[in-house]
């Protein structure tokens, strides 16, 4: 099995821990000075508050927002690899207190050199799917952790610039021949469909702009068939598929966040939604 | 931090390098690559089993050197004939008894070509359809009758043509 290590996997995986960064800006001090110290200040706090509260008010535990970003990693691939070019808008949707709904669109375009042929695909796609929060919400912060699927399709063209026979018998001495077969170097309308699993976690990082970090495996499902070169480079899933459905990727966003209704008020904290504080 | 979650989080890497595997960039002949014609020799008094043709010489025809493994003779019962990937027409000189009493007969082959993507390894190869093959009568032919079994050449295994001499 042919498992490198690629180069641009080893240059990437230090900006993983941006991700960490940020999740460590997120935790109040206060919140860090023992278990004892941080349940006296919530006590205190909540008596005040709920002197301040007279007549009843719709209350929110989670606060509903917008967020708006786009991949960094993608950036970062454009800069460095050549032939690939490409950007994503993502979004995600707070409906419930651990629940977002969340899309990413992009359009990519890859130069693909293999041994006998080479061939360029573009195109754009969209996921569309959820995010589940994994940390018990906390207050106010808006770090989290969380798991998602996507269900996402793309449609792009692929064009074969050069191509030649495989034949390993000489005789003929046609393997540098160019093949100029148009069903294979056109293949205008494909389209491919797969599901992803995602696990990530993002940290603010300034109020309302969130860093995070997202593992992204998919799984291909369906590829548009009867086409003299079949979905080889899939915009959106990263990879050649033809040999191993699966892909694996890393996502770095930026995000924005709109709250779309007011900062919420919180009378009385729940236990499970404190700061937890390490054990040792 | 307790949950089950943080606990896991460090197998993430390894699971993501065991998804980063693929298949060797190898392309052999047992995967499917551009396949050669499969050409048995049968004695048309004895059609039972294949026979093998002394001193066989087999020439392309517009190729200078006589092709793989029949250089520059051979007893063969079958042999394999690589087919132009870019003509719709190949032609063989298959000379029995080279050396002495030496008769070449003209074998024509026709057919068409599929260009096809097999996977990434391989790339594009070469498979054939509609397969004619003719002996030209030159008033001596040692080849006394030709058979084509499957007009599709798409692999090595089973003999596409038989030949009776």
């Amino acid at each position: 099995m042919n498992c490198v290590l690629r180069l641009k996997y080893i240059i990437s995986l230090p900006l993983l821990w941006i991700g960490f960064f940020a999740w460590g800006q997120g935790i109040p001090f206060s919140a860090l000075q023992g278990n004892t110290t941080t349940t006296q200040q919530t006590k205190e706090r909540d008596t005040i508050e709920e002197k301040k509260e007279k007549p009843k008010k719709k209350m929110y535990n989670f606060q509903y927002a917008f967020r708006f970003g786009t991949d960094l990693n993608r950036f970062f691939r454009q800069a460095t690899q050549p032939g690939y070019s490409g950007w994503e808008v993502s979004g995600d949707l707070r409906i419930s207190k651990n629940n977002y709904l969340a899309f990413e669109y992009g359009q990519e375009s890859k130069h693909t050199y293999e041994s006998t042929y080479d061939f360029t695909s573009r195109g754009n796609y969209l996921k569309l799917g959820f995010d589940y929060n994994l940390t018990a919400h906390r207050y106010h912060l808006e770090n989290s952790i969380y798991v998602g699927a996507r269900y996402a399709f793309a449609n792009y063209s692929q064009t074969v610039h050069n191509y030649t026979i495989f034949n390993q018998n000489t005789y003929w001495k046609e393997n540098n021949v160019p093949g100029n077969d148009m069903l294979i170097r056109e293949s205008p309308a494909l389209r491919s469909d797969w599901v992803e699993i995602v696990l990530g976690f993002r940290g603010e990082v300034f109020k309302n702009v969130y860093l995070g970090a997202s593992g992204r495996f998919a799984f291909n499902v369906t590829n548009s068939a009867n086409t003299g070169f079949p979905g080889q480079w899939i915009p959106g899933f990263v990879r050649v598929v033809s040999e191993n459905r699966f892909s694996a990727s890393i996502n770095y966003s930026i995000t924005y966040r709109i709250p779309i209704i007011a900062r919420y008020k919180i009378i009385k904290p729940k236990p499970e939604d404190l700061i937890s504080v390490p054990d040792e | 931090m307790k949950h089950w979650f943080f606990k896991s989080i460090w197998c993430l890497p390894f699971a993501w390098l065991l998804l980063q595997c693929e298949r060797d960039d190898i392309c052999s002949d047992a995967n499917g690559a551009t396949p050669r014609l499969v050409v048995r020799f049968y004695n048309i008094a004895n059609a039972a089993r294949p026979s093998p043709v002394v001193n066989l010489y087999v020439q392309g025809v517009g190729n200078a050197d006589p092709i793989e493994g029949y250089r520059p003779v051979a007893s063969a019962d079958s042999i394999l004939l690589p087919l132009k990937s870019f003509d719709t027409k190949t032609t063989y000189q298959l000379t029995q008894n080279y050396g002495s009493q030496a008769n070449t007969d003209l074998l024509e082959l026709d057919y068409q070509v599929a260009q096809q993507f097999l996977y990434r390894g391989c790339g594009f190869v070469a498979r054939y359809r509609d397969l004619k093959a003719d002996i030209s009568a030159d008033g001596n032919n040692w080849i006394k009758a030709i058979e084509v079994v499957n007009t599709n050449v798409d692999n090595e295994l089973r003999a596409q043509i038989k030949i009776y001499y």
